[in-house]
């Protein structure tokens, strides 16, 4: 979690903007459900409406749009403001050495399943994923690290393919 | 009768196959408990994967043993490198890393153990006690109004005990929970809700998948995010324990009923869980000791109070996993999943279906607590060497684990898709300060929500009324109101206020 509380209560007006936007249009596509017999599995227009698929959906939506205001309104009350500085201070954030790892492990993962799952074979694409996974975070010399890229993900596919008998991916 | 049921149950599992299931997963769980990164959580959704096709008088138990055995195993790290391997032994390392520092590491190790073991039989002599009569009152006395409210209560609850920041984030997180199990098909008329035209939405956005999404990629970032170092790892010298570790124990039964109580009460608040049980049983024991000033500083009473309260904690949270459909914690919740996955539903209609599965359940945590106490005797040696493996190896393979264990299960793409989306949305989330448990605990209830509340509305014609003439109804409703009324500050305005004219 962020520990400086005035980033905390910045993210929670953009956090809370971003809710409400969201909820509200789940809500219009709540409002958009049948409510009436000739769709729904109902006896009557009266059951089928009191049994709408989009009722609890509305609801919960309605509850996260006024959640997210009372969050912005929380946060404005304790003094949080955006202002265009903070611009400068997200790209700032962004160089730092947490930042980068989080982002190259954010790309790591991302181009393993949606880039290499599937289009090559389930041993190949894991071992590439776990050498430059290891590789980049100095796990260990390289050697060690195609060896224990090799290993694992062999035992993987052994314990997934073999034992339990499932179709890798 | 119920004692009767409950033995020959504990015979009936003294079969090779269980006993081995149960001592290998419940190793697997200290292992998995004690390495920091990974949770008791984390193990459930993986290995329900792995066990999957296994018959379900196999799969249980060895989900059972991951989860005692995890629970406990974080105690490991947590006197050993000051890292709790699981949330649930953070308030351990606050006692346990001094007394290792003090040369005292092996009895740590050992009380911490003995008092889990305890812990674990505490919590399913309060299994098999509450679990049948809550079974008998929810079976003559829930009907669709108490399940809708049960639903929300447990969300809100959850919301406001495990929020970091504000309670509202936890009641953000748990809404938004509902939400995601609102897509694909519903329960009443067939309808399919936000699909968006999408074939894979249809059946739904698959819950473990998901769970393993939002436990485990966050984990993998944070754990390795700022770099990738070695934990430093205190030595375990040769210590004279005998009679010693019996003596601590004899010292503090007090403490031990007093947190195993605890820990069980938490345990049966829904979503909760063994994190914040501990912490309670610890703060408690703070109170209640003699000796308050030794707390943080090597005292054995906190190292007792945490991991009793954690693991008397589990039996706590199967209370309302069995009798309700409503998990105690997070591990629980992945539980419930498991066993819907496995054809047995939890609730009311459990005693109709399989009438002895809460005494098969109790005899399934009496073997893993013989495990524990002989397995942990032997891991926790052999874990000093575990715990010297970098983060940057582990990690990269939990990563690998957390794709093919989220896909093992439907054998579908898509669900990798979805444990990765739900990775990323999660770690953001927890990084905003919104926690996990109760978007867990949103997306297992959404749908008895939904369904009851519906079914609710039409046996009253529209309305609201059997929410506040049912007894049982109108207790939720004040229990709801209550805690949602006590996080706002004018409550608690209202409350000093009186407290100041009563002095």
């Amino acid at each position: 979690m962020f520990e400086d509380k005035k980033i905390l209560r910045k993210a929670d007006i953009v956090f809370g903007t971003i809710l409400i936007l969201i909820s509200s249009f789940f809500l219009f596509q709540s409002f958009k459900m049948p409510r009436t017999a000739d769709i729904l599995r109902a006896q009557n227009n009266r059951e089928a409406l009191l049994t709408a698929p989009g009722i609890m959906p509305a609801l919960v939506s309605a509850i996260l749009i006024i959640l997210g205001i009372l969050l912005i309104v929380g946060a404005l009350k304790e003094g949080a403001k955006l202002t265009k500085e903070d611009l400068s201070k997200v790209k700032t954030w962004f160089g730092t050495v947490e930042s980068k790892n989080t982002m190259i492990m954010f790309a790591i993962i991302i181009i393993y399943i949606f880039g290499f799952l599937g289009r090559l074979p389930y041993i190949v694409s894991t071992f590439i994923f776990l050498a430059a996974f290891m590789f980049i975070f100095k796990a260990a010399s390289w050697k060690w690290v195609l060896f224990i890229a090799a290993l694992t993900s062999v035992a993987i596919a052994f314990a997934f393919g073999n034992i339990v008998m499932i179709p890798l991916p | 009768m119920g004692i009767i049921i409950l033995f020959e149950e504990i015979i009936k599992l003294f079969s090779w196959q269980i006993i081995l299931a149960l001592s290998v997963s419940t190793s697997l769980g200290i292992i998995i408990g004690a390495l920091p990164g990974l949770t008791a959580t984390m193990g459930i959704a993986l290995l329900t994967g792995l066990t999957y096709k296994l018959p379900s008088s196999l799969a249980i138990p060895v989900l059972m043993g991951i989860y005692v055995g995890a629970i406990y195993g974080g105690s490991i790290s947590a006197v050993l490198i000051n890292i709790p391997g699981t949330g649930a032994s953070a308030a351990t390392a606050l006692d346990g890393f001094p007394l290792a520092q003090r040369g005292e590491a092996l009895t740590a190790l050992t009380v911490t153990r003995v008092a889990s073991m305890i812990g674990t039989v505490f919590g399913l002599i309060c299994l098999i006690s509450f679990a049948p009569p809550i079974s008998l009152i929810a079976e003559k006395s829930f009907a669709s109004p108490e399940f809708f409210l049960l639903a929300i209560f447990g969300i809100v609850i959850c919301g406001s005990l495990t929020s970091s920041d504000k309670p509202i984030k936890g009641w953000i997180a748990g809404m938004m929970g509902i939400m995601i199990s609102f897509v694909g098909i519903e329960e009443i008329h067939g309808y399919q809700r936000f699909v968006f035209n999408n074939p894979d939405l249809i059946g739904g956005i698959a819950f473990i998948p998901a769970m393993i999404g939002v436990f485990g990629i966050p984990q993998i970032i944070s754990t390795l995010r700022g770099g990738s170092a070695k934990f430093a790892v205190v030595k375990v010298g040769n210590e004279k324990i005998k009679g010693k570790v019996f003596s601590i124990i004899k010292q503090n039964w007090r403490n031990i009923l007093r947190s195993g109580l605890l820990g069980v009460g938490i345990g049966s608040v829904p979503g909760v869980g063994e994190d914040i049980a501990s912490w309670m049983a610890y703060d408690r024991a703070k109170k209640a000791s003699k000796k308050p000033e030794e707390f943080g500083k090597g005292s054995y009473e906190g190292l007792i109070a945490s991991e009793t309260g954690n693991n008397s904690c589990i039996g706590g949270s199967i209370i309302p996993l069995l009798t309700l459909a409503v998990p105690g914690s997070a591990p629980a919740a992945v539980l419930l999943g498991a066993l819907y996955l496995h054809g047995i539903r939890p609730g009311p209609m459990l005693n109709f279906e399989f009438p002895r599965f809460i005494y098969e359940m109790t005899a399934i945590l009496v073997w893993a607590a013989v495990a524990l106490f002989i397995f942990g005797l032997l891991l926790s040696t052999v874990m000093v060497k575990v715990l010297k493996v970098k983060p940057a190896i582990l990690m990269p393979i939990v990563g690998a684990l957390c794709v093919i264990g989220s896909y093992a299960i439907g054998v579908n793409r898509f669900d990798v898709y979805v444990m990765t989306i739900f990775g990323i949305l999660g770690y953001f989330l927890v990084e905003m300060g919104y926690p996990p448990a109760p978007l867990i605990l949103g997306a297992i209830l959404g749908p008895l929500a939904d369904s009851n509340l519906r079914r609710t509305l039409l046996s009253s014609d529209g309305s609201l009324m059997p929410f506040f003439t049912r007894p049982i109804s109108l207790i939720f409703v004040i229990l709801i109101t209550v805690s949602i009324l006590s996080q706002f500050p004018f409550w608690k305005k209202i409350w000093s206020r009186k407290k100041t004219v009563e002095v």
